[in-house]
């Protein structure tokens, strides 16, 4: 047991840090907000290639295929500073979680053919895996690839999906055998956003732009399909074993808190500084005790990722307890604020609207990646092994 | 960074899992609950103090293993999986404040006996009116020539009906508060001491003592009567090690309770299944789940730091404040989960839901660390106004 960073672990901490503070610029930040629902502007391209060129889109990956060859726990320190510094990190996650579960599930050609194209940052990646009416039982999606000579042909409707605006390529889920059981008639295919047949339509929400992805004969080539044939399910549920875990890493939210904790030294209201009252420094201090927990649950998914170990209950266990306590970190933030909470515009503070803007968007993440009840069955069903019937 | 136990301390878990559970049954803990003569049990203190763990942080030199508090951490977790008698713990506690404050000769002396098992010790700090904060304690030590006279009363102390000595925090009789704290050597059967046992909620034995006019010789001075600076800091460090190693018990009885309560609910059958495939069980479990995972890596944090000789206040006060939420709400829980099934004396629950409770006033409770955890946050993190980041 050991809860220090190592020498290098500290030394890499601080080169990100460098890095972010060199290159996660005002301007670039500005920019990502502002083109959230369009395509990605000149500083996030040149911010992503920047990230690309350091060879840190395959932190993890061996080294037989460009990678780094870090461990998880390197993965974590550099995740956590991304994100607390709000630097823009969509497009690594998405391709993270695709290039992983083709490193760890994918055949060799398969190999071969994808991750240069992935950690070049040629290809970004959108996850087209829910349908209307497949979400939390994924499993039952109609979405149909059928083989027709050497291409695989796909029909069908996604939906919830995040970035396919963006996206070069489509992660998808279909269904290539109707007759097997469920779980056990689903491929994952990777389909270029260019080829005909395919639509994506925007859904509005409380939040951030989502879509719907129509997929009308679209053609692929053999190379396409990941993995073997029908052996999707497996493919999906390591990649969502890694979008767990990433899901989290809290320290965006984190941050909130310690610009809260920095608002009430500041901030004097009916004739008292906010962080001497009572009642204020309890709430803050519960909110510390309950972010450290969160943290060390992603350090310790990080160390059992290290050590080879099956992750699938704790990562549910982090997602969960940190998405429930995001929530409970912005809602305490805005009625910290009271009155102020309301505002939304960046005059009297820059605060209010970032937190208010947090509080919409977090309850996604308790869903997203799969629902907060969900993964308690996991850490139920597979953690503690309790009987599913 | 490697939040997995070493090699070691996964054999030192085993083993001490292993010796617990076979020397711990339920009748033994149920007995060691309910005497009204003694809660200690004489066959079991031996077979412990022949495993070395009652030295397993005390120095070879005094006839322990020279171990890490780590190490010591490890036992506690599995003394608190079997509930173990608590005369383990005070003594434990009184061996930290020996080897912090202790003269060489002391530490020999006491030490050596504790490791060897020949000697059930204690400490008695907190008072009636006065429960953590030492400027208010009542009890007293005047100098007169070459003698010391202790006169006062200490409350909640754990274990002095059977202890071969008392561990007594006194003020200077001229010291003011927190300035002029010195520790003795005291033993129940001194002239001038009495004890009234104390009718505790989790049935262990505390008790009342009384010091009327107690003489005491230099010899029975922890740490002789060379005070220095350092002497508030060392009664500090040893209440905050025994804090930590308190939290690692609660671990390893929450993880218990856990682990029982898993057992159960996969084999009670109701509607024709077992009780645990229903999801709103199960998300119950979840959470519990969720719980014991982060108070047992906060403790472990907490009980690291401290074993390395760091500084662990906010990682301490975190622990135990998430600890004594996540052990007696399991124990809560589980009552839920095991109806009245677990509410039947027989079935052992209570006794885990009596030392969750214990614990969980012992030490300091949830609202007395997360003070502490507010004093160390509201002024620091400090980010400048400019440095902002807008989403």
């Amino acid at each position: 047991m050991n809860f220090r960073l190592t020498k290098e672990q500290l030394a890499w901490q601080q080169e990100v840090r460098s890095f972010i503070k060199e290159n996660v610029t005002p301007e670039l930040l500005a920019e990502v907000k502002e083109t959230d629902d369009k395509q990605a502007g000149p500083l996030e391209k040149v911010f992503l290639q920047k990230v690309i060129e350091k060879g840190w889109h395959g932190l993890n990956w061996p080294k037989e295929y460009g990678g780094l060859n870090k461990g998880a726990v390197d993965k974590l320190i550099f995740m956590e500073e991304m994100r607390y510094h709000h630097a823009p990190d969509q497009e690594i996650k998405f391709m993270e979680y695709a290039a992983n579960a083709i490193i760890n599930k994918g055949t060799e050609e398969n190999k071969k053919v994808w991750l240069p194209k992935f950690i070049n940052g040629e290809i970004i990646p959108s996850m087209s895996y829910s349908e209307p009416s497949a979400g939390t039982d994924l499993a039952s999606l109609h979405t149909r690839a059928e083989l027709d000579g050497d291409e695989w042909v796909i029909n069908g409707h996604k939906i919830w999906n995040t970035r396919g605006h963006r996206a070069t390529h489509q992660w998808v889920a279909a269904r290539t055998d109707p007759n097997a059981p469920k779980h056990k008639g689903i491929s994952v295919f990777v389909v270029p956003m260019n080829t005909p047949g395919i639509s994506v339509v925007e859904i509005k929400t409380w939040d951030h732009r989502v879509n719907e992805v129509f997929y009308e004969d679209v053609r692929v080539p053999k190379s396409s399909l990941i993995g073997d044939v029908n052996s999707g399910w497996n493919i999906i549920t390591s990649a969502l074993n890694t979008e767990r875990f990433t899901i989290g890493i809290g320290s965006h939210i984190w941050r909130v808190f310690d610009e809260l904790v920095n608002y009430c030294n500041r901030t004097t209201r009916d004739g008292e500084l906010l962080v001497q009252r009572p009642e204020v420094r309890l709430r803050l201090a519960q909110l510390k005790m309950e972010i450290e927990i969160a943290r060390l649950l992603t350090y310790r998914a990080a160390s059992m990722i290290d050590a080879g170990k099956d992750v699938s209950a704790i990562a549910s266990m982090s997602k969960v307890y940190t998405t429930e306590l995001s929530t409970k970190v912005v809602d305490y933030g805005m009625q910290i604020f009271e009155l102020y909470g309301q505002l939304n515009d960046y005059e009297a503070d820059p605060l209010y609207k970032m937190i208010a803007q947090y509080y919409r968007a977090v309850p996604l993440r308790r869903f997203g990646g799969g629902t907060n009840e969900v993964m308690r069955n996991i850490v139920a069903q597979r953690g503690l092994m309790l009987p599913r019937k | 960074m490697d939040l997995q136990f070493t090699e070691e301390q996964s054999m030192l878990q085993q083993t001490a899992r292993k010796f617990f559970e076979n020397e711990l049954t339920f009748e033994l803990v149920d007995e060691a609950q309910h005497s009204n003569i003694t809660k200690h049990s004489v066959d079991l203190w031996r077979k412990i103090a022949e495993m070395g763990w009652l030295g397993v942080a005390i120095d070879e030199q005094y006839n322990g293993i020279g171990g890490s508090l780590f190490d010591l951490g490890v036992i506690y977790e599995e003394a608190g999986r079997a509930l173990l008698p608590t005369t383990f713990y005070s003594t434990i506690y009184a061996s930290l404040l020996i080897e912090q404050l202790g003269t060489d000769e002391q530490k020999k002396r006491y030490l050596s006996q504790i490791a060897e098992g020949k000697m059930i010790s204690t400490v008695a700090f907190s008072e009636a009116d006065a429960l953590y904060n030492p400027e208010f304690f009542i009890t007293t030590a005047r100098k007169l020539y070459d003698r010391w006279v202790l006169n006062g009363t200490k409350a909640f102390v754990p274990n002095a009906d059977v202890a071969d000595n008392i561990l007594v925090i006194a003020r200077l009789e001229e010291g003011k508060g927190n300035d002029g704290l010195i520790a003795f050597i005291v033993r129940p059967n001194d002239d001038g001491v009495t004890l009234k046992s104390m009718n505790t909620f989790g049935n262990d034995a505390q008790s009342v003592v009384t010091f009327n006019n107690v003489e005491l010789d230099e010899s029975n001075v922890l740490g002789g009567i060379e005070r220095t600076e350092k002497t508030e800091e060392s009664f500090e460090l040893a209440r905050k090690q025994a804090t930590a190693l308190q939290c690692m018990e609660m671990v390893g009885g929450a993880r218990k309770v856990l682990d029982m309560t898993v057992n159960y609910v996969s084999e009670r059958k109701q509607f024709g299944v077992p009780i645990g495939s229903f999801q709103a069980v199960q998300h119950h479990l979840a959470n519990m789940a969720t719980s014991v995972e982060g108070a047992q890596l906060a403790t472990y944090q907490a009980m690291w730091l401290l074993s390395e000789g760091l500084e662990a206040e906010q990682e301490l006060a975190i622990a135990k404040a998430f600890t004594s939420e996540t052990y007696k709400s399991a124990t809560l829980m589980a009552h839920q989960l095991w109806a009245g099934m677990g509410f039947a004396l027989d079935s052992g629950l209570y006794l885990y839901s009596n030392r969750a409770k214990a614990t969980e006033l012992s030490f300091g409770t949830y609202d007395y660390h997360l003070k502490e955890l507010s004093n160390l946050i509201a002024p620091a993190h400090l980010i400048k106004k400019d440095e902002l980041v807008c989403r």
